[in-house]
């Protein structure tokens, strides 16, 4: 009996569990498999839209911040008091768009990593298409960086040379970069996107890049660069008709798609941001509005703009008072979230005033800008007659339709800082009659070095070689 | 009866000796107590060699017959058994001394249990008695504050049921968590399981210190152990019935500032409505009628929104045995409501069965298995508008609870209801917790089945399983039409339910060979080998559904879409090898080595290994010739140890990069970084040495210790914050090295020692001191996620505050002012941080004093903790004087106290629209002392208890958090926890304080009746 025992003893002794130390995990993939198949480059690039589509990107903070920051909207004291000192230009290093900067440059690592391991796609259209898409993902994050932390190119004389942002092309998350100039910047910019316009598919859906909106990028890269013959050339390439204004107000709850060149999408199920949340809630006593139109921008859209009524909801909150609401993100026809709408990166209407805007500055096309304007305008206003403006009037009237159309959709900060301008609010309060409390600052001149955020002092800690921008 | 029969027999037996041998002297004496010099009855006279013997009466009278040279041993219970020399004299007259080493308890040490004689290591033992004299409370860690030298125990937060903070020898990890390693009966838990165990159920907990006690845990002990070792039953012991009861109240700690009432909040904003702020309503009141209104309406919110909680626990417990078989079952039911006017915060149903069974001479089987079902409801632990505890702060006193017109009538809603006021942080927060409620249900069965065989007279083997499985289940279901659903769902009432949970196992099988003999009576020696597989698995699922009716049913099958899901999956395992020698000659020189072998899956590919080690010495001096019957020295010892363990607490696949999914445009699959990780990472690594002397002085009524402690962990895991140019990512590596220095002081003298009365007085000091001394990435500091107003730098204190400093007011425009980092005094603190030399969120020194009274029946105990030299980041005091930024939200009194007029000195700044910088300004002293635990216990005599046919019956009050002074800091003191949600699993105990749940006094009346 006792024999047993020992035996029972010696085997339990000697058991040996080691095999059972290597454990991989359920939920993820090791990062030397997950890209080997067609189909892994695929999710690859699924996953960069994604993080595009991020409440610190494209998902919502940039669509509202952008425009919190000049004369499109005005602070709503009694609400959230969310974005206060974006809206108050009081941003330093510890407050200012740090989450946005690390979230563009996950985006630019994850198109860094899919372009480190393209080779192992075999060569042909699938991989030419994977490698466009990511290198039009690298470039338009690095352009959105460079024009918020940095100068742009026709700013100011010395914005070329001024401090830009790193163009990263390594997916290496331990590198310390430094930053590049503006002009640096933007050449890998071109250089990215023409290459992707080369090689994209042209079967892509507007739901990632696709032919049109990278030419449509294109343009409004030149633009800012003010290379104004490319703005028209990559301009032409565009087929997209601007939406006509029977579609038009169906684009903001996500019924019609037409004129959208590239919208993230957004689900209930997957992404689910809520894109609408920094300018506003729907509550039963109304809209709750952390932001509202600004009195002075309000004026200018004619009764006769469709976009009065697609952009703007004029309406009380409870008994506080009666407001002009941003409407562009209020709800979609698809999702039951509140405010969980598509992300507009690129439309028509804006590459045809990127092209009016480049004309318009060129010797002898008024004719041609005043057309591409047109194309705009007559979608946009009941009864619409073209003004035959020529000259300065040709120019104003086409920042003034610049203004109108994309206002709300993170346009307006880089239009204002892009032309050397400053930005100048209007005297009036938060109500729908330009009563209530008007703007603490009223006034940010073109100089000022507020025109470039803060480089956030969590990243100066980290990386050595990051300089921050002068006046912080 | 039974002693007249002794009599009778001593007189007898006197008699024989008498007669066989009649050359012997009658020798004659009395035999007394040492300590108190009262005579000892039934001592145990023998003379040397054979088999006469007497016992002394009732006075400690003997009397027996033995010649000249012969040797009288004289021998009693947990006496030191002595011998004397019959000489000339006919009287032998003896004090008789108390045996240390039997009254020492025995000490769990490893996998071993030692009494504290053989210790070479440094160990604190709390015993069932200790825990007897604290007040009680549902989770045994709280109750450890204190008790132990060296060990810190920090209440996580207040809310019912929250486990603590324990950290064992300073700060052993920065983001691997400091947590100990617990262990009950052998099975691992973690720290949240620890208030899955009743305080009834614990025989002792033992706090393993350094690395010669921890090594035999290897790449788990580096933290310290805690080992909960739970009751048993006593061979051929009648059963014990024991019933304990207890009832109590909680009620919030009271500020020691104050908040403004209504008429002043009016005042200060209408103040502020000068510097052009329009605040709240006082800065647009436009009549005096209006004012008087808005002051009429006056109330506290504390009042509205919290209550005094009712805590009510009651446990059974059966103890005894017989020949074959022991056996100690308990069943406890806890209660405890919290502070939340609308919650009923905690409930705990406990059960345990502990069984022993001889099946052979030579084999046992036994088990220990314990149940316990918890249910937890409680508000968000977040800064916002969901939390009460900001909210009783920050609503304004002349805010309404419910809508008022200007007549004072109630503004109804559709349904005729009254309707919550949002106030002005725009959510009612009772709202939140009437209409959005999460619900948590913990099961958990801890215990384990062991077999014991006795191969050999000195070889025994045990084989044992245990484990701990827990079942977690969380409800939360957002009312349809409730405040929170018409704002998420943008108007419409929607509702939503969700249900989620995880399923965690984890399981170890221990194998443990045993040598144990003594050679020539004096070398004993001990080997131990053993092999230990642990693994677990983790399984966890989450699903969600929207669109319920109003008033329906809540369940998930209800919900009008099936609106997410989500499930996970994970698993660790470790294996490990370990020896331990013990050699002991004749209990004066103590002699031990461990040593251990870890595979751990979480470390990293190439570094799956990890070999720890341990040695350690002691003399026991007063067991030495020269010092044996020495009037002062009664005790005395000395120890010194050395050796190596590990802190394994990283994430599973943290060595791993890795892809994970994501959707994206309506179900097309996506990947984007999971996990950033590194394949060498590995364990840290704790080198401890320590020496220590334990005392004990006249006849032990002085005791004490003093050790002194050397910690250094290297290849301290950090989770290192990448740039944001790189995508902001953090990584763990094996980036740093601290050392932890410190001395413990314990002693405890026994003031009055007699039959009636005994009056004991205690304490420990501990003294902290860390130093980070090496961060091997750049060198330079180093920013984790987890420090949000601190950081690591070579040469400092692990997380010192780094913050701008404050320059006080400038007199002549009352502009915030704030030193750069060169000192230059500028209006800007953003960008001018600078790390605080020794000011960090650690304590430089703490301890306990603690006393103890016993007159008759009557007990008293006392124990106050006290805590020094640690900073705390106070948030709240920022949010309540704001200089106008927060002013929507009631405010401080002394907010009033704002610059004026040029030449204004010792004031707050001028209110401002400026948003408040973090600064120095805040920054506080967190030291404090607090009557943590008084108790007054009466135990009823025997005269009324053998009436009731009841063997004991004590009463008792006890109250917790008594009294407190804390000079510098505003708030309570203790912070563990500073927003829960906030800083998620990696906090830092007490770096800011953010409206968590606060801290609670208690007054409880208990009974405890054994039978």
């Amino acid at each position: 009996m006792k024999k047993y025992i020992y035996l029972l003893t010696l085997s339990l002794i000697f058991f040996s569990c080691d095999e059972r130390l290597d454990l991989n995990p359920y939920g993820s993939t090791g990062a030397e498999v997950a890209l080997v198949t067609p189909a892994d480059f695929e999710n690859a690039i699924n996953g960069m839209y994604t993080q595009m589509e991020s409440a610190n990107y494209y998902g919502a903070n940039f669509m509202s911040f952008p425009d919190v920051l000049t004369d499109n909207l005005i602070y709503n004291p009694d609400g959230r008091q969310t974005q206060r000192v974006t809206y108050e230009w009081r941003y330093n290093a510890n407050a200012t768009q740090g989450a946005f900067m690390a979230q563009a440059y996950r985006v630019i690592q994850q198109a860094n990593f899919i372009l480190e391991n393209i080779d192992r796609l075999e060569e042909g259209s699938q991989k030419d298409n994977i490698r466009a898409q990511a290198l039009a993902g690298r470039a338009l994050s690095h352009f959105n960086l460079c024009n918020l932390f940095g100068k742009i190119p026709t700013q100011s004389a010395d914005a070329g040379s001024a401090l830009g942002m790193p163009y990263l092309t390594s997916s290496d998350i331990r590198q310390t970069p430094a930053r590049n100039t503006v002009s640096e910047v933007y050449d890998n910019i071109i250089t990215d996107l023409q290459t992707a316009a080369s090689q994209i598919s042209s079967e892509n859906g507007i739901e990632r890049f696709n032919r049109n909106a990278v030419y449509g990028l294109l343009s409004r890269v030149h633009l800012y660069a003010g290379n104004m013959p490319d703005v028209v050339t990559a301009a032409n390439q565009v087929t997209a008709s601007v939406s006509t204004t029977a579609n038009f107000p169906s684009i903001w709850d996500d019924s019609s798609d037409d004129g959208v060149l590239f919208e993230l999408k957004n689900f209930d199920a997957d992404t689910n941001v809520s894109t609408g949340v920094p300018y506003s809630q729907t509550l039963t006593d109304g809209i709750y509005s952390e932001y509202v139109v600004e009195f002075g921008l309000n004026n200018l859209y004619q009764p006769s703009d469709i976009r009065r009524f697609a952009y703007i909801d004029t309406s009380p909150f409870g008994s506080t008072g009666i407001y002009n609401h941003v409407a562009k993100y209020l709800s979609s026809s698809v999702n039951t979230g509140s405010g969980v709408v598509d992300s507009k990166v690129i439309r028509a209407a804006e590459v045809q005033l990127n092209k009016a805007e480049a004309l318009a500055s060129m010797t002898g096309q008024d004719g041609a800008a005043l057309a591409a304007l047109d194309l705009v305008r007559s979608n946009r206003y009941a009864g619409f007659v073209s003004g035959g403006e020529t000259g300065q009037a040709l120019k104003d009237a086409i920042q003034l339709e610049r203004r109108l159309e994309l206002a709300f959709e993170g346009h307006r900060f880089f239009d204002v800082k892009r032309q050397g301008l400053p930005i100048n609010r209007t005297n009036a309060g938060e109500f729908f009659d330009g009563t209530g409390t008007p703007p603490l600052f009223l006034t940010l001149t073109a100089s000022d070095h507020r025109f470039q955020l803060p480089i956030p002092k969590s990243e100066i800690d980290v990386n050595p070689n990051m300089e921050q921008n002068p006046g912080y | 009866m039974k002693l007249k029969l002794t009599w009778l027999m001593t007189l007898f037996m006197a008699f024989v000796m008498q007669f066989s041998f009649a050359q012997e002297k009658t020798i004659t004496g009395t035999v007394t107590s040492a300590a108190d010099g009262l005579p000892l009855p039934g001592v145990n006279v023998i003379v040397k060699g054979t088999t006469r013997g007497v016992q002394t009466d009732f006075d400690g009278n003997y009397s027996i017959q033995a010649n000249v040279g012969e040797t009288l041993v004289f021998s009693f219970v947990s006496m030191k058994t002595t011998e004397l020399k019959v000489g000339a004299s006919n009287t032998i007259n003896l004090s008789m001394e108390e045996d240390v080493a039997v009254l020492q308890e025995v000490v769990v040490v490893g996998f071993n249990t030692k009494s504290r004689d053989q210790l070479t290591s440094a160990v604190s033992n709390v015993t069932s008695e200790d825990l007897e004299r604290i007040a009680p409370s549902v989770s045994i860690d709280n109750m450890l504050q204190g008790q132990a030298s060296g060990v810190q125990v920090t209440a996580q937060n207040g809310k019912p049921g929250q486990t603590a903070f324990i950290r064992v020898r300073g700060i052993g990890s920065i983001n691997a968590g400091n947590q100990p390693l617990y262990i009950v009966d052998g099975a691992q838990i973690n720290e949240e399981d620890v208030n899955a165990i009743n305080p009834n159920e614990i025989e002792s907990i033992s706090v393993l210190k350094d690395a010669a006690s921890t090594s035999i845990y290897g790449a788990r002990g580096g933290n310290g152990v805690v080992l909960i070792t739970t009751k048993r039953g006593g061979k051929d012991k009648d059963a014990v019935f024991r019933i304990n009861s207890r009832i109590g109240f909680n009620r919030r700690l009271k500020d020691n500032f104050e908040m403004m009432n209504a008429a002043q909040k009016l005042q200060y904003e209408r103040e502020l409505g000068a510097y052009g702020l329009n605040v709240g309503e006082g800065s647009s009141i436009s009549s005096d009628a209006e004012y008087n209104r808005l002051v009429a309406l006056g109330h506290n919110w504390e009042d509205d929104l919290l209550q005094d909680g009712v805590v009510q626990s009651i446990s059974f417990s059966a103890q005894g045995g017989e020949d074959k078989t022991r056996y100690f079952f308990s069943l406890g039911y806890d209660e405890d409501t919290g502070i939340i006017e609308t919650l009923d915060a905690y409930n705990r149903l406990s059960g345990r069965l502990n069984v022993d069974y001889d099946a052979k001479e030579w084999a046992t089987i036994g088990t220990s298995l314990s149940f316990s079902s918890i249910e937890t409801t409680d508000p968000r632990d977040r800064n916002n508008v969901q939390n009460p505890f900001r909210a009783i702060y920050d609503y304004n006193p002349y805010e309404t609870v419910y809508v008022q017109d200007d007549a004072g009538n109630l503004i109804l809603d559709a349904n005729g209801q009254p309707q919550f006021n949002a106030t002005s942080a725009g959510y009612p927060v009772l709202a939140e917790l009437t209409q959005n409620i999460s619900s948590r249900f913990y099961n958990r069965v801890i215990g384990n089945l062991f077999l014991d065989l006795r191969l050999h007279d000195n070889l025994t083997f045990r084989t044992q399983g245990s484990g701990v499985y827990e079942q977690y289940r969380r409800e939360n279901y957002l009312q349809p039409g409730s405040v929170l659903d018409l704002i998420v769902n943008g108007g419409v009432p929607t509702g939503s339910k969700t249900d989620n949970g995880s399923f965690d196992f984890t399981y170890t099988w221990l194998n443990k060979l045993t040598y144990n003999n003594t050679f020539n009576e004096v070398h004993n020696l001990e080997v131990t080998a053993l092999t230990e597989y642990i693994a677990n698995n983790f399984r966890s699922y989450s699903a969600n559904g929207q669109g319920f009716t109003v008033g329906g049913p809540s369940v998930l099958d209800a919900a009008a879409t099936p609106f997410a899901v989500a499930g996970a999956r994970s698993e660790y395992s470790i294996f490990s090898v370990a020896g331990n020698v013990d050699y002991n000659y004749d209990d004066r020189y103590i002699v031990t080595g461990t040593i251990r072998r870890d595979g751990s899956s979480r470390f990293g590919k190439n570094t799956k290994y990890g070999t720890f080690f341990s040695g350690s010495v002691a003399w026991n001096i007063s067991n030495e010739e020269f010092l044996a019957n020495n009037d002062i020295i009664s005790n005395l010892k000395l120890r010194a140890s050395a050796g190596t363990s590990g802190n394994d607490q990283i994430g599973r696949y943290a060595s791993i990069t890795t892809y994970g999914p994501v959707a994206y445009n309506n179900g097309l699959n996506g990947i984007v970084p999971f996990n950033i990780g590194d394949p060498n990472l590995s364990w840290e690594e704790n080198f401890n040495y320590g020496v220590g002397v334990e005392f004990g002085l006249f006849k032990n009524r002085v005791r004490g210790l003093i050790d002194y402690y050397n910690r250094t962990t290297s290849e301290l895991l950090l989770n290192e914050q990448l740039p944001f140019t790189t995508g902001g990512y953090a990584v763990t590596g094996n980036l740093g090295e601290m050392v932890n220095k410190g001395w413990e002081f314990e002693l405890s003298a026994d003031i009055i020692r007699n039959q009636d009365f005994r009056w004991t007085v205690s304490g420990n000091l501990n003294l902290y001191d860390n130093e980070v001394t090496k961060l091997t990435n750049t060198g330079e500091d180093l920013f984790t996620t987890s420090n949000y107003y601190t950081i690591l730098r070579v040469g400092e204190e692990v997380n010192t505050f780094y913050i701008p400093r404050y320059a006080g007011v400038n007199p002549a425009n009352g502009d915030a002012l704030y030193y750069d980092t060169d000192g230059n005094i500028t209006n800007e603190a953003a960008g001018n941080e600078v790390a605080l030399s020794g000011k960090s969120p650690f304590a430089e020194l703490d301890g306990s004093i603690s006393t103890t009274l016993d007159y008759k029946g009557w007990d008293l105990s006392a124990n106050f903790y006290f805590k020094q030299g640690n900073y705390i980041y106070n948030l709240m005091e920022m949010n309540m004087l704001s200089d106008g930024d927060n002013a929507n939200s009631n405010q401080r009194v002394d907010a009033f106290n704002y610059w004026t007029t040029p030449g204004d000195t010792n004031v707050l700044p001028r209110p401002n629209n400026d948003t408040n910088q973090t600064s120095d300004r805040f920054l506080q002293k967190g030291d404090y002392i607090r009557l943590r635990s008084l108790q007054l216990g009466y135990n009823l005599p025997s005269k009324f208890t053998e009436k009731m046919s009841i063997d004991a019956l004590r009463i008792y009050v006890s109250g917790t958090n008594l009294w407190t002074y804390a000079p510098h800091y505003k708030g309570d003191p203790e912070v563990g926890i500073g927003s829960g949600e906030t800083q998620g699993t990696n906090v830092i105990p007490g770096e800011f304080s953010l409206y968590s749940y606060p801290t609670t006094r208690n007054l409880s009346l208990g009974i405890d009746l054994k039978f």
